[in-house]
């Protein structure tokens, strides 16, 4: 009787979440025809992109009617799957920018890594319900959480792609934190990272250079300075209401990637700050949703799967975000639902897709 | 667990509002200083010659006069090994033939494009930047193979009554003959404009804007014909 009573709001996060991504996902086609509109060929990509999230809404519809009990069920055989797909790419992938990440499919390109993303969150899911379940103590709670998430970044790391690296750590720090994890762990988590980044920083010339670029970008102006002085000089063009679409000259002109990468910079310049503002608003309302859907489900690993998947989509649009209104470092990662990407897309409308049927497993039983 | 969900999900909502003030700064409190900052780092200004006027005899045949052509050159371009050829071998699909200059400077490759030859090198050049249409205005004067059979020894005399020119800053200055006797009528006034630029150095479309007009020379018409401008000379002599 309690489950009947509490599904009309549950109904209501639902159908918030499906609205919030359809809504985010046409933005997204607009932002991105309006950062290519002065190339000559602007429906290229914007077509491109809506064409995705047609096939996105047809993966989330597949995935929320799928039993996520038959997604518990095969974790083993879909996570070795994702996982053999990056492997893969070493020996079959394209290197794009200096980084193996993608598979050439003549008529588009995946990057498996994208794609794993939800994956990888419900594997850490059935680890620490397993580890829970067994009553094993704190420490190897921890250790195998990480020591699984290490063997899963380890090829993501060799291709070189840190910022998606960043991504999955976020994504084992929000499984480790919900499922009751020890502080004194996260702490010791958090110093892994600052040591892995140092020696990322002195091993790699390009992320030195990010860094030195972001801290003093007029002294490197014409280098490693330049995306975070056009980030900021688009955002100022952009001001209170914004160019309107069609008129983003600075982010056609100089801005770099601003349908992927410089992507929510590039809608500041078209909408304004006014504008601007509710993209960030939705992203919020998408994360309440997806809470409200986690705390209201029953089961535990349902539960953290929910959870942990809206916070792992909502960091990746902060981390966003915030590169591009240049609080932080250069990262390359794309706005979910915004930036131009099939793998970004599908990814995000899987994760989707499986937190929704998270959500409605508890009320078919 | 859902005490940690609402820990995890204010740290969000806060980094959210971190963001926001941010935004708030560079796209409204402080927009102005940025716009002009990125506006001064890639506006370029530039002169707009006013058009030279036109010389008539007093028959009202145009004796000196302007005329506009679209040249086509090709800068030194640090690419991989290869461009240069692939650069000819894309002209080579307007052109009947096309040299290939030195690679360290700057060379006139086509001169007087066609309308058609125009918009397919248009096309050409976005994918090559480091070919360049300029537009160049010549003085040209008339011709006088119909009036006289000592027709070298008029073309000489006319064009030495009606003057030389030097063109400084893209603005023709006369130096001799009438050309520098009504020089001040004849050159007008400049005018000038601003355009944006990217990073390779060409012009932004739509980003072109005139600062100031400018006024075109008055045209002058001589008091002697043509004719007589000739036997004059000749009398002389």
């Amino acid at each position: 009787m309690n489950k009947i009573t509490s599904s009309a709001p549950i109904f209501q996060f639902k159908l918030i979440t499906v609205m919030l991504v359809l809504l985010m996902g046409v933005w997204g086609c607009l932002g991105i025809y309006n950062a290519t509109v002065f190339s000559g060929a602007p429906f290229y990509f914007a077509g491109k992109q809506l064409l995705w999230l047609f096939i996105g809404l047809l993966i989330l519809y597949a995935t929320y009617i799928t039993p996520f009990k038959n997604f518990k069920k095969h974790a083993v055989l879909l996570c070795s799957s994702v996982y053999l797909a990056i492997i893969l790419l070493f020996t079959a992938g394209v290197k794009i920018n200096g980084m193996i990440g993608w598979f050439d499919l003549h008529y588009f390109y995946i990057q498996p890594s994208e794609i794993a993303k939800p994956f990888f969150i419900l594997s850490l899911c059935k680890i620490s319900d397993y580890i829970t379940t067994e009553k094993l103590n704190d420490a190897k709670k921890f250790f195998i959480l990480l020591g699984f998430t290490a063997l899963w970044i380890l090829p993501i790391i060799l291709e070189p792609d840190f910022g998606t690296v960043l991504v999955y750590m976020a994504g084992f720090v929000f499984v480790y934190f919900i499922t009751n994890g020890k502080l004194i762990y996260l702490a010791l988590t958090a110093l892994l990272l600052i040591i892995f980044a140092t020696v990322i920083i002195l091993t790699e010339p390009y992320v030195a250079a990010r860094i030195k670029g972001f801290l003093s970008p007029e002294a490197t102006a014409s280098g490693a300075g330049w995306h975070t002085l056009q980030l900021q000089y688009t955002m100022a063009r952009g001001g209170l209401i914004g160019q309107n679409w069609g008129h983003s000259l600075w982010s056609n002109s100089f801005l770099p990637l601003p349908y992927s990468d410089s992507a929510f910079a590039s809608l500041v310049e078209a909408i304004g700050f006014l504008g601007s503002i509710p993209v960030i608003i939705s992203f919020c309302i998408l994360t309440f949703a997806g809470y409200k859907l986690g705390v209201e489900t029953p089961e535990r690993i349902n539960k953290t799967f929910i959870l942990s998947i809206i916070f792992l989509i909502t960091f990746q649009a902060l981390l966003h975000i915030s590169v591009n209104v240049t609080m932080l470092p250069a990262t390359g990662i794309t706005l979910p639902l915004f930036s131009y990407g099939g793998s970004s897309m599908i990814a995000t409308m899987l994760s989707i897709g499986m937190m929704l049927s998270a959500a409605r497993d508890n009320y078919l039983q | 667990m859902r005490k940690r969900a609402l820990i995890l999900m204010s740290i969000f909502f806060l980094w959210a509002t971190a963001t926001i003030v941010y935004l708030l700064f560079y796209s409204v409190i402080d927009s102005g200083y940025y716009k002009n900052k990125g506006r001064k780092l890639f506006e370029r200004k530039g002169i707009i010659p006013a058009p030279r006027g036109i010389i008539f005899d007093s028959n009202n045949k145009k004796l000196a006069w302007n005329e506009r052509s679209y040249n086509l050159y090709l800068k030194p371009y640090n690419g991989f090994i290869g461009r240069r050829e692939m650069v000819i071998k894309a002209l080579g699909r307007i052109f009947d033939t096309i040299s290939n200059p030195p690679r360290d400077t700057i060379q006139c490759i086509k001169t007087h494009l066609s309308p058609f030859e125009l918009v397919a090198c248009v096309e050409v050049i976005k994918h090559y930047p480091e070919l360049e249409i300029k537009s160049e205005i010549k003085r040209c004067y008339a011709n006088i193979n119909n009036i006289s059979d000592r027709e070298t020894y008029n073309q000489v005399t006319l064009r030495s009554k009606l003057g030389k020119l030097i063109k400084k800053n893209g603005i023709f200055y006369g130096i001799s003959g009438y050309e520098k006797q009504f020089d001040i009528n004849l050159r007008g006034k400049s005018g000038t404009f601003t355009v944006l630029v990217d990073k390779q150095g060409r012009w932004i479309p739509g980003t072109w804007k005139e600062t100031t007009k400018s006024q075109a020379g008055s045209n002058i018409k001589l008091k002697y014909s043509l004719e007589q401008l000739l036997s004059e000379s000749e009398k002389k002599k």
